[in-house]
């Protein structure tokens, strides 16, 4: 992410983090962002509200909006855990078609990771 | 589509929700070969679950990156405990990539006392099975989730999240008392 960030900020991108894990306090959260040195801004969901709005399941899962507040993209970043094997920048491609003002061919790709852990959960 | 205004009018992504619990690789040094994890897609899954005909079974997908996947797992090996010889099967799969199986899946099965044969995701993709699994699923794939089956072999409940033992026996108790009768 923090190379996603990177690459699309300086192109006009806004990247927010958001953690809506129950277990995960904005200490460890801080700290996490520190240690992996991430410059864009991480947000605590406290009550799953935003994870809720949105239909969140899963770590990490993606939106992208576009200009007009409308959500064009939802979904995983890529197709693989193991950047070796990564065969489509899902992601990527959504938000290079986005900023070059084409049509997205894909709206939704489904991602795959951790469930939230939800207040209301298990 | 979900409609939000912005002051400033620029694309937005929003990383929901990255998380913690899900970052850290669980990788491990020492090869284990006590624990058999057999490699398996969702072809001959399927077709473990139409053959075991009169039992209950109860798929877990789970992973050794995943968190609540590891906060269940000992719940799961005492259903197994308590309602194996009321009728349970408990297929544990992996969907861990295999290049990890020696280093990471195989010594965490150890470490949770697994002794008996569990399997890992041989699919061309996660997307592959779980569709395979849930054909009417349209959310994201969320680790863990179990499929249970019922004693004809038919999905029975689709969990999504880490689940309580409670949980579970209520979902396997109604499900084997679906399976009984004429």
């Amino acid at each position: 992410m923090e190379k996603l960030y990177e690459t699309f900020s300086k192109k006009g991108v806004a990247v927010v983090g958001i953690n809506a894990n129950k277990a995960e306090d904005v200490t460890m959260i801080a700290a996490h962002c520190k240690e992996h040195g991430f410059k864009f801004p991480v947000l605590k969901d406290r009550e799953n509200k935003i994870a809720d709005l949105y239909g969140a399941l899963v770590t990490p899962e993606t939106f992208v909006i576009n200009p007009a507040g409308k959500l064009v993209y939802h979904g995983r970043i890529d197709d693989s855990r193991n950047i070796k094997k990564v065969t489509s920048n899902d992601l990527t491609d959504a938000l290079e078609k986005l900023l070059s003002g084409k049509a997205l061919t894909q709206a939704e790709a489904r991602a795959f990771g951790c469930s939230i852990k939800r207040m209301s959960g298990d | 589509m979900t409609e939000i205004r912005f002051g400033r009018l620029v694309p937005l992504v929003l990383v929901l929700s990255w998380a913690l619990a899900c970052t850290g690789a669980s990788a491990q040094s020492s090869r284990t070969d006590s624990v058999e994890v057999i490699p398996i897609d969702h072809r001959q899954l399927l077709d473990i679950i139409k053959h075991d005909s009169g039992n209950v079974v109860l798929v877990n997908a789970w992973a050794t990156w995943c968190k609540p996947c590891k906060e269940e797992m000992p719940a799961l090996l005492k259903l197994k405990r308590d309602f194996e010889k009321k009728g349970l099967r408990l297929i544990l799969l992996s969907a861990d990539d295999i290049d990890v199986l020696d280093t990471s899946v195989r010594p965490m099965l150890k470490q949770f006392g697994v002794t008996f044969p569990t399997y890992i995701m041989a699919d061309s993709s996660e997307e592959v099975f779980l569709t395979s699994m849930n054909p009417k699923w349209t959310g994201a794939f969320a680790l863990p989730t179990s499929f249970i089956f019922d004693r004809k072999g038919k999905l029975a409940e689709t969990m999504v999240g880490g689940k309580k033992y409670e949980t579970f026996k209520n979902i396997l108790e109604k499900t084997m008392r679906w399976g009984v009768g004429p």
